[in-house]
């Protein structure tokens, strides 16, 4: 895409006829509003062009801008031409108020001052009255209207002579033009003049205590109530064809109006004018400023009806299916496009395309409860009707397939009566076909090279824009002024929203009414907790301003009578991102006690009230599972239950379609901890074999190797210890074709492809490496035979794990060393890079140890010193009086003359892989005897005894990296993060033919953000 | 107005911090918050800076941390001995009225003469809605100059993976800043982008300005921030075009006001201008410069439920002086 909206194919660039989504965006171009609008059903349009008040209420999207501006003169004149307008019986004035200077006219507390609303009732007129005349003087120019010199001079006079807030008391202040005001523009003149002293007055009133000028207008004659209408009975006195009209006054945005400003206007309106018509549009009511109130209340029905856009049209009704076809008509011709039907471009598809028709009758006649119906022929077809949609949903979700959204009935339904939805689904999928099937015909008309629209692009932009709406949802709360509540509001909406999102997706997997969502809270919403600590009321007015949630009609079967509560349903937007059916056939009823708590608290308890009584036994069961004492050297956690703990992982083994791994041989060389059973449990759902799959583990003390090697062997794969790689190696058969993917920690297997075992390195897709001494043993390489993405480095990975791996270090420093008390001693860290930090931070911190910091690189060592560590740029000297020295480099850095400058009874750790850290043989050589070091009976490390110094050395964990020894260094909740990351790169391997020769490292930040990792960690972990 | 208040120079400093005007009285103002950066400049007086009163305000809230109360001593025993009198001033956090309001009532109240008088700020830690209202009143108490001053931090919140501010309490124009408004305008919005993008979309989605302008700050305060404004504000960003964005100084609010004087005077005759400082203090200046020369433009603020104070910012950067 060359600029936003538009595809350059041979030199001539396509227009996307949905660019613009929103009537802001339009800039007042009336032409356009007018040639784009297209006319709503006539329940809706009757009233916006009918003599009553309205208040037009409707939430983001809904359309209240479009329709008033759709009445203002301006685009009137452009829609039906100037003889109708002429012959019209309205004349539509559109204003959207800015925010002003008013606010700092409240009392503390947000009251408006008494003489506040005086100034404002002066200023509300004058802003109007300011329009009125700017629209007679463009009326007059389009020749809409007619109004003589001399009608124009008796006009004016008329109008100032309303001016008598400022005639009757000459020092008020206003600024005054030479001589009286005789034609339409110097009036106007006169009427800004005023304005802006009302301004400027409010400008400067805080910071000076003079409060004259308001106490001035205070006590002026002229009665704001009824100003309006006096100047609009001038207006129609002056222009002959002004007979019969009225003016309606579109005011836009009128949440945005204080409390007080709202009483002004519904005042005014009050008064039942005969000249004016207000027509004023709102966001849903009670839910903005602290002290708002909704603008229509106190108004009667009789003074002010209300219009519920939201209510208007429902997804699925003919009309709003028509409102589409004419709006996106209208924009493609205007586009030039060849075909401008758009449910011939999006086309029809349908849950049996999707699923397949047999496969959908036999599912349902397998799983639901028909009871002989599937013996009735008719009866059956109406099961089919009612159920097979959520069939669909159960089939697909069964076998790890994502379920499509395309076809324009679909587009229609997931725009939950919300037009912008429909022209951002329009838009996405028209900006995903330029060039492939949008392009010029010969005649230089945008035209499709196929109709319907490939399912699949339409799919990832309903994707897309479901996903953006959920994401925007924190934005667009927090733009709302009413926030009581202690902590990020968007955050809580969005999770309220990703909770009763879960629970409709856990309904949409049952047989009976499934497609329950449509939420009902049988004691309405004012029984929702209000409380500072838990507004969850707050909350969920929100989310019907923001359009997240939408009032629908009482759940009214026909079985049950009596008067029912309003339901609430999801935008149907959302359903793409929340996985659940965008048709909200049955509801969901849950108590606002309930509704209370699940908001606070976790899934688990409230699936155990909601679903009751099964669903709490199971869990009872599971823990009593949990409650028995765990035989030694088996895992606590049963390994079935083990990717509970990694959500996200198992999420994205479910997400990930096309079994990428299908047929390719994995060589693994992690870890043996529990992490990797989840690990390899994503790569079988991602098509890996058991039998194609070699798992290779090191020397580590993995506190649970045995039950993973059973686990994993049991299931069909080959375990080896690392020792026997090279035989693995050499017995592996060499299929044609790439197939092979290496996945490791620690630059083992990739070496070794590019040295002894070329033939594999040839055959080989690619490898993903995890440590950064995997890396520098890859960089050694050469020429590389394939391409290698490099975790370390990578933006997720180096600011999620050290923490984490600090954590693990010195953690387990403490729990191999119970007795040593090591506050006020003195720790050497050796390596300063992201976990060396870590490590130096949290000895400091934790251990409050005085930490000294060596690196050979003299930057680091500047900010070593810049958080406030000593550091030490000679190693040997740094390390001389030191209780601790750990190695967080990689290398060998600590050699005979470092041991030599050791005190005695240093405790040596290594954070790093391998035995690196320090160099064993050295100790060996130096050392008169060893022996092991035990705490206990348990062995945690080596002791060495440096001959002719009488010192000794104490090698904790023999060398190896401290936080894997006997213990499993983070918790899977932590590992989550990083073994989601390895499996989508190792996807990425799989599926890539773009991959480079070498080392990756750049694609593992895309693919974090392909991916969304970090939001879907968040969203499974963050509560 | 006055047209000397602020000459336009930008300096970095690097020694101790004298009188404006050797052996002249002058009055020195701060506001004490919970960041480190409270005390820096207070620090770095010098000596001979000797001077009778020193105002040092204090938000009264409820605080998370007792840091504000911590920092607030601090400050206070850091001007004792270069002031006579260092006269604390507590007033509202979210209401500048009121402070200003304590600042004319007390000054009234101890005879201490604004006009005339040369006046230091040390900008720092004062919130943008006080700044603004602040400068606002003192420039029209005629003072006989204004010094400002500056201290960066050494990082903020974000690097530690922490928001600077939580949930929003009102969107509201500026107490005195409030603009004019014109009918027959069209919108424009112009947003100072910081860190906080969410603060930043949501003014933008209450606005629905017909044209939206961002002002992203370059260069960064430190090398390796570079990108950081774009990444917050990935979300509004990607709403607008191209075109929307330009590139203001993040250090200098001379350069600042200059930019934004050319982008008011390209646009006022077609749109309400609306300008929402959402970046570094010195892109607050530049505001307040600008918009003392156009008072048609509205100034609007989005007040924050309350900040991330423990870690906002750490440490000390350097510290800048502007006359």
């Amino acid at each position: 895409m060359t600029k936003k909206g538009k595809m350059t194919l041979d030199r001539l660039e396509i227009e996307n006829p949905f660019e613009k989504v929103t009537v802001e965006q339009f800039n007042d171009d009336y032409s356009l509003i007018a040639y784009l609008f297209a006319r709503p059903k006539p329940a809706i349009y009757g009233k916006l062009i009918g003599r009553e008040n309205y208040v037009i209420v409707g939430g983001w999207g809904s359309g209240k801008t479009m329709l008033l501006k759709y009445l203002a003169l301006e685009t009137q004149i452009e829609d039906v031409g100037v003889t109708n307008v002429r012959d019209a019986d309205f004349v539509g004035v559109y204003l959207k108020p800015g925010r002003g200077a008013f606010k700092p006219f409240l009392k503390p507390g947000g009251e408006f001052k008494e003489s506040g609303q005086i100034l404002f009732g002066h200023y509300f007129n004058l802003v109007v009255l300011e329009k009125l005349i700017l629209l007679i003087m463009y009326g007059r120019d389009k020749g809409v209207f007619d109004i003589s010199t001399k009608r124009e001079n008796n006009l004016c006079e008329g109008i100032m002579s309303k001016f008598s807030f400022c005639q009757s008391i000459p020092s008020i202040g206003f600024r005054r033009g030479k001589g009286e005001p005789r034609d339409l523009p110097s009036i106007r003149q006169e009427v800004v003049s005023y304005r802006r002293e009302i301004e400027t007055f409010l400008n400067t009133r805080d910071l000076e205590s003079d409060l004259s000028y308001s106490a001035k207008l205070s006590i002026a004659p002229t009665d704001t109530k009824t100003f309006l209408d006096e100047v609009a009975r001038d207006i129609r006195g002056s222009i002959p064809n002004f007979v019969g009209k009225r003016f309606y006054i579109l005011l836009d945005e009128c949440e945005q109006f204080s409390k007080g400003q709202q009483r002004v206007i519904n005042t005014i309106i009050k008064q039942r004018l005969t000249t004016l018509v207000f027509k004023l549009a709102t966001r849903p009511p009670d839910i903005h400023t602290p002290e708002t109130i909704d603008v229509g209340i106190g108004l009667t029905d009789r003074e002010c009806k209300h219009l519920y856009l939201d209510k208007e049209y429902t997804p699925t009704s003919a009309s709003f299916k028509e409102l589409c076809r004419a709006v996106a008509k209208k924009r493609l011709e205007k586009s030039g496009y060849e075909v401008t039907d758009i449910s011939k471009i999006l086309g029809k598809y349908t849950i049996e395309e999707e699923v397949g028709g047999e496969r959908l009758v036999t599912y349902l006649k397998e799983n639901y409860p028909v009871k002989g119906r599937t013996s009735d022929q008719a009866r059956f077809h109406t099961v089919l009707k009612d159920f097979k949609v959520a069939a669909g949903f159960q089939i697909l979700r069964k076998t790890g397939v994502r379920k499509k959204y395309a076809g324009f009935d679909t587009f229609a339904m997931l725009s939950s009566g919300i037009m912008v939805h429909f022209l951002e689904l329009c838009r996405n999928t028209f900006n995903l076909s330029f060039g492939k099937d949008i392009v010029r015909n010969k005649s230089g008309q945008p035209s499709f090279r196929r109709t319907p629209l490939p399912v699949e692009t339409q799919d990832e932009a309903a994707h897309s824009v479901s996903e953006d709406f959920y994401r925007e949802i924190r934005g667009r709360a927090e733009s709302l002024k009413d926030s009581p509540i202690d902590m990020e509001f968007g955050d809580r909406i969005q999770y309220v929203v990703s909770v009763i999102g879960g629970i409709f997706r856990e309904k949409l997997m049952s047989f009976v009414e499934p497609e329950a969502a449509r939420l009902e809270i049988p004691e309405g919403l004012g029984a929702l907790d209000k409380s500072a600590n838990n507004p969850i009321h707050e909350m969920f007015n929100t989310t019907l301003a923001i359009s997240v949630f939408q009032e629908g009609n009482p759940y009214m079967p026909q079985h049950i009578g009596g008067i029912r509560p309003p339901t609430y349903i999801l935008n149907r937007v959302l359903a793409p991102y929340l996985k659940i059916s965008p048709r909200p056939r049955w509801r969901t009823k849950i108590k606002a006690d309930v509704l209370n708590k699940i908001l606070q608290v976790s899934d688990n308890e409230f699936k155990s009230e909601v679903f009751g009584k099964k669903r709490r036994q199971k869990r009872e069961s599971k823990e009593e599972e949990k409650v028995a004492p765990v035989p030694k050297n088996q895992l606590a956690l049963p390994l079935s239950q083990l990717s509970d703990t990694m959500p996200v992982l198992t999420y994205l083994g479910n997400k990930v379609t096309n079994q990428p791994l299908r047929g390719k041989t994995l060589l693994i060389l992690l870890h043996f901890l529990r992490d990797l059973i989840p690990f390899i449990e994503a790569c079988k759902k991602a098509g890996a074999s058991p039998s194609g799959t070699a798992i290779f583990y090191k020397d580590y003390r993995y506190p649970n190797r045995e039950s993973i090697e059973n686990n994993l062997t049991k299931g069909g794969h080959k375990v080896y210890p690392i020792s026997e790689i090279d035989n693995a190696l050499g017995q592996l058969s060499i299929k044609e074709g790439r197939n092979l993917i290496i996945i490791e920690d620690g630059g083992t297997i990739v070496p070794r492809l590019h040295a002894t075992f070329r033939k594999l390195g040839a055959v080989t897709l690619g490898a993903v490496e995890q440590t950064t001494r995997g890396i520098r043993n890859d960089r050694l390489i050469k020429m590389h035979a394939f391409p290698i993405i490099a975790i370390p480095g990578s933006k997720l990975k180096d600011t999620f794990e050290p923490p984490h791996v600090a954590r693990a270090v010195v953690d387990n420093i403490q729990r191999l060393l119970p007795d040593k008390n090591f506050s006020g001693k003195s720790a050497l860290v050796v390596g300063y890079g992201s976990i060396g930090e870590q490590i130096a931070l949290q000895l400091r911190d934790s251990l409050r140890m005085n930490v000294s910091v060596h690196d050979s690189d003299d930057a680091k060592l500047i900010k070593a010193q810049q958080y406030g560590f000593n550091i030490q740029a000679n190693l040997i000297e740094g390390i001389k009086g030191k209780l601790v020295v750990v190695g967080a480099t990689g290398e060998t850095v600590v050699a005979r003359s470092e041991i030599l400058a050791m005190e005695h009874n240093v405790c040596l750790v290594s954070a790093s892989s391998e035995q690196w850290e320090f160099c064993i043989p050295e100790l060996d050589a130096l050392s008169s005897e060893k022996c092991d070091l035990c705490y206990g009976t348990d062995k945690i490390g080596t002791k060495y005894k440096i001959r002719n110094t009488g010192r000794e050395v104490n090698l904790i964990a023999d060398g190896y990296p401290i936080n894997f020894w006997a213990t499993e260094s983070m918790p899977n909740e932590v590992s989550d993060l990083i073994m989601s990351l390895m499996f989508v790169c190792t996807v990425e391997v799989a599926t890539s033919s773009s991959l480079p020769l070498g080392i990756n490292q750049d694609i593992v930040n895309d693919l974090a953000e392909r991916y969304e990792l970090a939001r879907i960690y968040l969203e499974y972990h963050s509560r | 107005m006055q047209d000397n208040i602020l000459k336009g120079t930008t300096s970095q400093v690097s020694s101790n911090i004298q009188l404006v005007e050797e052996g002249t009285d002058e009055i020195f103002i701060a506001c004490a918050s919970f960041e480190d950066r409270t005390t820096a400049v207070a620090s770095k007086l010098s000596l001979s800076y000797q001077i009778t009163t020193s105002l040092v305000l204090k938000y009264d809230e409820r605080n998370r941390t007792a840091l504000r109360e911590q920092n607030f001593e601090r400050l206070v025993n850091t001007l004792v001995p270069h002031s006579k009198n260092v006269l604390p001033i507590i007033c509202d956090h979210h209401d500048p009225i009121d402070g200003i309001s304590k600042i004319r009532d007390l000054s009234k109240a101890k005879g201490i003469a604004l006009q005339g008088r040369n006046i230091t700020i040390d900008i720092t830690t004062f919130t943008k809605q006080y700044l603004l209202v602040l400068l606002k009143f003192i420039e029209k108490q005629a003072p006989k100059s204004i010094r400002l001053f500056y201290t960066e931090p050494e990082d903020y919140a974000i690097k530690w993976d922490k928001p600077l501010s939580y949930g929003l309490i009102d969107i509201v124009s500026i107490p005195s800043y409030g603009g004019h408004f014109s009918v027959e305008k069209e919108s424009l919005l112009i947003l100072m982008l910081g860190y906080e993008g969410d603060r930043a979309y949501g003014i933008w989605e209450r606005f629905t300005p017909h044209k939206t302008i961002v002002a992203v700050g370059r260069p960064s305060f430190r090398k390796y921030w570079e990108g950081r404004v774009e990444e917050f504000n990935r979300k509004l960003l990607s709403k607008l075009p191209e075109d929307a964005v330009c590139y203001f100084h993040t250090l200098d609010p001379f350069e600042v006001s200059k930019n934004l004087d050319n982008l008011i005077e390209h646009h006022s005759d077609r749109f309400n201008i609306s300008v929402s400082p959402l970046g570094p203090k010195p892109q607050v200046i530049g505001c307040y410069l600008s918009v003392r020369r156009y008072p048609d433009v509205q100034i609007v603020y989005a007040i924050p439920k309350f900040h991330e104070e423990e870690y906002f910012s750490k440490k000390i950067g350097r510290i800048w002086e502007y006359r």
